[in-house]
């Protein structure tokens, strides 16, 4: 059983300057991908606890999930979800959980939408099966039942994930385009910067991208004159 | 060596050079430099392609039509382009306006490279997947004109989106005719020869800032 101290490790190993999750590398400004990752190992610490050491855990747990969820959640859903006060392990395990699958919708959703207009890879996407995969897992791991609180809005974000991989039209859009552009080359874009927006706020780059731009203006003024002369 | 078909090409980031490619050592050509979101669009069916004059150039000539590229340049691009027109248009005095006007009939002829950036420098010339267009001109408010408008993010903004309209060249710069099916552009290697399949663009070449 690890120690509950270690939850706030958890949230800062969860911010290097790049995550990679298998062969895929996000960015640490990536908010719902980071979230997914910081929930991921926030589940992963709860299956170690017990309703013992849960009490004494709910604290750390609270900050794991601030510093999760505050880069994407409204400031008030954000309390809703840290307000562990009175609330079991399992309902604990069961809202991380659906909170999990929520920024992974969020994830999914905002890939999908640069995927149409822009033909993203689409097999830089985890495939369908691991998130079925780790929907049975959940229900294992924290023993849900239909009845616990929350269970209908777990069901429906993990069908929603599904339907949104099941898009025919995006994967024919797909087909569609042979051009394709990389995870990456696409998450700086669809972020606040594009990679000439990065370059332009470097004033070494701008400074030597106007020298070379007016080394071409003299030269194309050099040739004008000389054929003028001609 | 592959002639235009119809299709909506989304080319991304890439790099584009423009100019006079049949000069020796690449002296005609201007590098523009990396560029975003660059497209084509090649409208599908039959069309006659027009001069720049709006006549037909050619009534003999009929096949899809490359009406427009489209890509975004960086702040200090639009002076190169505008310095390849430099001398043979004017400058629009419209305030929402940074770029230049022309009259059809001043329009000269510049030739574009557009190179995905996936593509090696040291193989632009010879590349499959690179983009050559024997005439364009730059072209958002008027037929023939040569503008660029100020971003809608104002007037410090990066980035300046730009259109392109291709026409029909019958000849390149330097006076090479031109085989039918390459006359609004092609996809692949110029100096392939017609034996092969190729424009026959013997002469075409790139300097040796933009192979390296």
């Amino acid at each position: 059983m690890r120690p509950a101290a270690s939850l706030s490790a958890v949230a800062s190993a969860c911010a290097p300057a790049i995550v990679n999750v298998g062969r895929r590398r996000y960015a640490v400004a990536d908010a719902p991908v980071r979230t997914v990752l910081m929930l991921a190992d926030l589940c992963d610490h709860l299956r170690s606890l017990d309703a013992d050491t849960w009490p004494a855990a709910k604290r750390d747990t609270a900050q794991v999930l601030r510093s999760a969820l505050a880069p994407w959640l409204p400031p008030g859903a954000v309390l809703d979800a840290v307000a562990l006060g009175g609330v079991t392990l399992a309902v604990a395990r069961l809202r991380i959980a659906t909170l999990t699958l929520a920024a992974t919708r969020q994830d999914v959703t905002t890939l999908l939408e640069g995927a149409k207009s822009t033909t993203l890879d689409l097999s830089a996407l985890p495939p369908v099966a691991s998130l079925r995969r780790a929907r049975a897992r959940f229900a294992r791991c924290y023993g849900y039942t239909p009845m616990q609180e929350g269970w209908g809005a777990f069901m429906a974000l993990s069908a929603e994930i599904e339907a949104l991989y099941a898009d025919e039209a995006l994967q024919q859009v797909q087909a569609a385009h042979p051009a394709k552009e990389t995870v990456e080359a696409w998450r700086v874009r669809a972020g606040r910067l594009t990679p000439m927006e990065i370059r332009d706020q470097d004033p070494a780059w701008r400074a030597e991208r106007e020298a070379e731009v007016n080394r071409e203006l003299a030269r194309l003024a050099e040739r004008r004159a000389q054929r003028a002369e001609a | 060596m592959v002639s235009f078909t119809s299709e909506q090409k989304f080319i991304g980031n890439a790099y584009v050079a423009v100019g006079d490619f049949s000069e020796a050592s690449g002296a005609g050509v201007t590098p523009i430099g990396t560029v975003e979101n660059a497209s084509a669009q090649i409208v599908p069916g039959t069309y006659w392609v027009l001069d720049i004059d709006g006549k037909p150039s050619n009534p003999g000539t009929l096949g899809a039509r490359l009406t427009g590229i489209s890509m975004d340049i960086d702040r200090y691009a639009p002076a190169l382009l505008a310095a390849v027109y430099e001398g043979i248009v004017k400058p629009n005095t419209s305030a929402s306006v940074t770029g230049f006007q022309t009259t059809p009939a001043d329009l000269p002829q510049v030739s574009m490279m557009i190179a995905p950036a996936s593509v090696p420098a040291a193989n632009r010339l010879t590349d499959p997947r690179v983009i050559w267009i024997p005439w364009f001109a730059a072209t958002n408010d008027s037929p023939f004109g040569i503008t660029f408008n100020v971003p809608q993010e104002g007037a410090n903004s990066p980035r300046t989106t730009v259109s392109f309209e291709v026409f029909n060249a019958l000849t390149d710069q330097g006076a090479t005719a031109i085989p039918e099916d390459f006359r609004l552009g092609f996809f692949g290697n110029p100096t392939e020869t017609t034996a092969n399949g190729g424009p026959n663009l013997t002469a075409w070449n790139l300097p040796t800032s933009v192979t390296t």
